[in-house]
């Protein structure tokens, strides 16, 4: 090898990122994590959209009895929504990789 | 059994694996190779920040579409293809001279003694000055240890033209080098 050449891969090994780097690593988790919330906030917001439409549909046929239930109906809705939002809460907690975020850091 | 020596029976096993789900999976994936990548990313010029974050989306790119990770090639040389494919498509949107300016403030920001930061940037320039085509085949056969055959299949180009690029960048940046020296000494 010349001298320009070692000169040459000097620097590049100077412009070398460490072999091993968990700040990466999870950044990229956190990255994929984000992503695999955004499809199941879409899938459910596709869902819902669907279910809008076929109530609106069908609201003409069944309001009368629906208005009949209204109290009974309201109780069902909020409890579903809680049950929904603790859903999503965990879920969310659980991807966010937190727990293991701690114990790899634990163990390093 | 795998039959293509380029791939390593560990990396298929990691990738067989996160295609099954697992995170951990892609997880080793991503330490295994993230060097390799973000080298390369770093290399074709600009930020090391942005190819930083160029290099994670990389990955997220790769963790979508592992499904089409054929063996035929390294999964090293598949990622790098992943790379480069994002920063063609970040560089439709940049000018050259921004590139110029990046390089040279990678080149500041980095530091070390006077000599290698002088070095640094002659060397961050003369890259700037490669072909993008060019850059990204030096980079991976010089700057890291890539055959020119891996090299072939993460460019998507034939095998002569980046044996080609690669003596011709090669010959440029040692020009480079050798007279810019010859400046620095002079100085």
């Amino acid at each position: 090898m010349t001298d320009p050449e070692i000169r040459l891969a000097q620097l590049w090994s100077l412009d070398n990122p460490p072999a091993r780097d968990p700040a990466f690593a999870h950044a990229v988790t956190a990255r994929i994590e984000r992503r695999r919330l955004l499809w199941v906030w879409l899938e459910r917001a596709a869902v819902a959209a669907a279910a809008l439409a076929v109530a609106w549909a069908a609201w003409p046929f069944v309001s009368r009895e629906l208005l009949g239930a209204a109290p009974l109906l309201a109780v069902a809705a909020a409890a579903g929504l809680a049950i929904w939002s603790v859903d999503l809460t965990f879920e969310r907690l659980a991807l966010g990789g937190y727990e293991d975020f701690t114990r790899d850091l634990a163990s390093e | 059994m795998n039959a293509n020596p380029l791939v390593g029976d560990l990396d298929i096993g990691l990738v067989e694996a996160a295609r099954r789900g697992s995170d951990a999976a892609f997880e080793k994936i991503v330490a295994r190779h993230q060097k390799a990548v973000r080298g390369f990313l770093r290399r074709l010029g600009g930020d090391p920040a942005d190819a930083d974050d160029l290099a994670q989306e990389t990955f997220v790119a790769a963790w979508r579409e592992l499904d089409r990770f054929r063996a035929q090639s390294s999964l090293r040389s598949w990622l790098c293809g992943i790379a480069y494919r994002k920063r063609l498509g970040q560089r439709r949107s940049q000018r050259r001279a921004s590139e110029r300016d990046a390089a040279f403030a990678a080149a500041s920001a980095l530091g070390g003694d006077a000599a290698d930061a002088g070095d640094r940037l002659d060397l961050a320039r003369a890259m700037a000055d490669l072909p993008l085509e060019q850059r990204a085949a030096v980079s991976l056969c010089l700057a890291a240890d890539f055959s020119h055959a891996e090299a072939a299949v993460a460019l998507k180009l034939p095998l002569g033209t980046v044996k080609s690029h690669v003596a011709r960048g090669r010959g440029k940046l040692l020009a480079a080098l050798s007279r810019d020296g010859g400046e620095h000494d002079r100085s």
